[in-house]
């Protein structure tokens, strides 16, 4: 016969070492609001109290979780990520890992995955700073860990990048994928540095579902050939993301990418952290991640396309190159001392807004842009040489194309 | 502070105060969530939502002891849980496998998976008693039932845990 002893010395087989993965002082908001309060508007009060104080008062920031004292430097470096975000939020929790080959020692600082990504922060240190500088210069992206992961329908690959800090000898790096799928019992990862023969596990830890919000958008947008599909925006602490899908009605140009901004209630516009999009195939899917904000009016601006030229004229009133995509021509050219200016006039859709050129006369001497600034004519070049003579031929490389445009897509909130 | 202090504070819109309520029970609430529901990803948001809920709602606590006015709002979010999921037992390879180096691992599971066959009532009555340590009537406080239905419910979840956990052998 089983006592009841036995029943709460079984149920503690089985219980008593789990823990939350976020305990209550992180996530329990500042105020206790006063009646009734959707939950998850509770909560995103909460966190863009957080992410507002932590953005403009420093002071408040470190009060209430800053990013850990592994040094400035690693602040530094975290500065204007998702990651950053997530510890000034507190949702991340120190991990420390380590493993040595004698010579170095490779750290998983911290895993954290939530709705609209998967980041991973680590280092390489040695006892031996010269050893560690050493070991930067004959390796370089050999030590960027791999981390793959697989599921039935898709892989993650991890990229990112890593800076050597010369002066506190050490390697911080920071490697990101799209999120991870959600499992039961949380993930397990493992990094692999094959050119050092390392390979290190670690948990990866998943924030509450109810700290993400996702809101369906299912708007399509025509813009000069692309169709763009705005599907979702997901709200998580580490970013707004937006999930769009497109399809090239018309001809597909080479190196051709579209932007979205993010316009916040006061006006404030934000930039991609995922720079524009490139629409280079038939169709597509993809992600633009912006800083986490609560609402927001997303706004199509527009896109831009690079043009490979690479044709040579001579540097005169008139003359012109084509592309596929339009003419360019020389207009209101003047010489001066030790610099020529002309404008780039562009006959095809869109403006000119970059040139990348060279000039050269018989001799070989060459002229570089100086700058470049767009007027209603055109695209205004000066570029200075030293002693060009005779006849000058203006090398074009490649020019940039954009058609700006400001379409309102949609405003949502999270929570609605 | 006594808890009848920091239940006054709390109430009075004191953070601190109301972390002082709740960080003591912070492991045992998640872990007998992690018991009713069987994995951690629901049991964490469970646990997220019940804190939420009780910092949001203590204004209106009358009850003396804060861990059975706690508990019953546990207990409701994950009836709420279950209920959205619609009710599954937890697959025995789904089931708990920590790291952990210090239990039978086999032993671990089979508690795991006699706790799951019970039903959702039975499951949380006994786990309130055994595990959180709940008298019978804050039990029933807790479920929002009779004192009657509260220890029908504990009586036979515990009977079938009993023949559950004889049956597998060892315990």
């Amino acid at each position: 016969m089983i006592d009841d002893s036995k029943i709460t010395e079984a149920l503690g087989r089985t219980l008593e070492d789990e823990r939350p993965g976020t305990r209550a002082r992180m996530f329990l908001p500042a105020k206790r609001p006063r009646g009734r309060f959707p939950l998850l508007a509770l909560v995103a009060a909460g966190l863009l109290l957080l992410l507002i104080s932590s953005l403009t008062v420093p002071v408040v920031a470190r009060a209430m979780g800053e990013v850990p004292l592994l040094g400035e430097s690693y602040r530094k470096f975290l500065e204007g990520t998702g990651l950053e975000i997530a510890y000034k939020s507190g949702l991340v929790t120190e991990l420390n890992r380590s493993v040595t080959n004698g010579e170095v020692t490779f750290t998983i600082l911290s895993a954290y995955s939530d709705a609209t990504q998967s980041l991973v922060a680590f280092q390489y240190t040695s006892e031996d700073p010269d050893a560690l500088e050493a070991l930067w210069e004959a390796k370089g992206s050999a030590l960027f860990p791999r981390v793959e992961v697989s599921s039935l329908f898709r892989s993650y690959d991890f990229s990112g990048h890593m800076r050597y800090i010369q002066e506190e000898g050490v390697i911080y790096g920071l490697m990101s994928s799209n999120p991870l799928p959600w499992h039961l019992f949380g993930r397990t990862l493992t990094a692999e540095i094959p050119s050092l023969g390392l390979s290190l596990t670690f948990p990866l830890q998943t924030v509450s579902s109810y700290l993400n919000d996702r809101v369906k958008i299912n708007k399509t947008i025509a813009f000069e050939g692309l169709e763009l599909a705005i599907e979702e925006v997901v709200f998580s602490p580490s970013a707004t993301q937006v999930v769009y899908s497109y399809t090239n009605q018309g001809r597909v140009v080479e190196h051709k990418a579209w932007n979205m901004q993010l316009r916040s209630p006061e006006g404030i516009l934000y930039q991609s952290l995922t720079g524009s999009r490139s629409s280079r195939f038939n169709r597509g899917q993809g992600v633009m991640n912006f800083l986490p904000l609560d609402q927001v009016t997303l706004l199509f601006t527009g896109w831009n396309a690079t043009v490979d030229v690479g044709e040579e004229v001579s540097l005169q009133e008139g003359a012109s190159i084509s592309t596929r995509e339009g003419e360019v021509t020389i207009r209101e050219l003047g010489w001066e001392q030790g610099q020529v200016s002309f404008t780039l006039a562009w006959s095809g859709t869109g403006k000119l807004t970059k040139a990348g050129a060279t000039l050269r006369d018989a001799s070989g001497v060459q002229g570089a842009i100086a700058d470049a600034v767009q007027t209603d004519q055109g695209l205004r070049v000066t570029m200075e040489h030293s002693q060009l003579q005779g006849e000058v031929t203006l090398n074009l490389d490649v020019v940039e194309i954009s058609i700006e445009e400001e379409i309102e897509v949609a405003t949502v909130s999270r929570g609605k | 502070m006594e808890q009848i202090q920091l239940i006054a504070a709390a109430k009075g819109g004191s953070r601190e105060a109301f972390l002082d309520l709740v960080e003591p029970l912070e492991d045992k609430l998640y872990q007998t969530a992690l018991g009713i529901v069987g994995n951690r990803h629901d049991a964490e948001d469970i646990w997220q939502s019940t804190v939420l809920k009780a910092w949001r709602n203590i204004g209106g606590l009358r009850q003396p002891v804060f861990k059975t006015w706690i508990t019953r709002i546990l207990i409701n979010e994950a009836k709420m849980h279950l209920r959205r999921l619609g009710y599954t037992p937890v697959p025995q390879e789904h089931l708990p496998q920590v790291g952990v180096t210090d239990y039978d691992v086999t032993t671990k599971l089979l508690v795991h998976s006699c706790l799951q066959e019970l039903s959702p009532d039975q499951r949380q009555a006994v786990l309130l008693r055994y595990w959180l340590d709940l008298p019978l009537e804050q039990i029933a406080q807790a479920m929002g039932v009779p004192l009657s239905t509260a220890k029908t419910r504990l009586y036979s979840g515990l009977g079938n845990l009993k023949h559950r956990l004889k049956e597998a052998d060892g315990l």
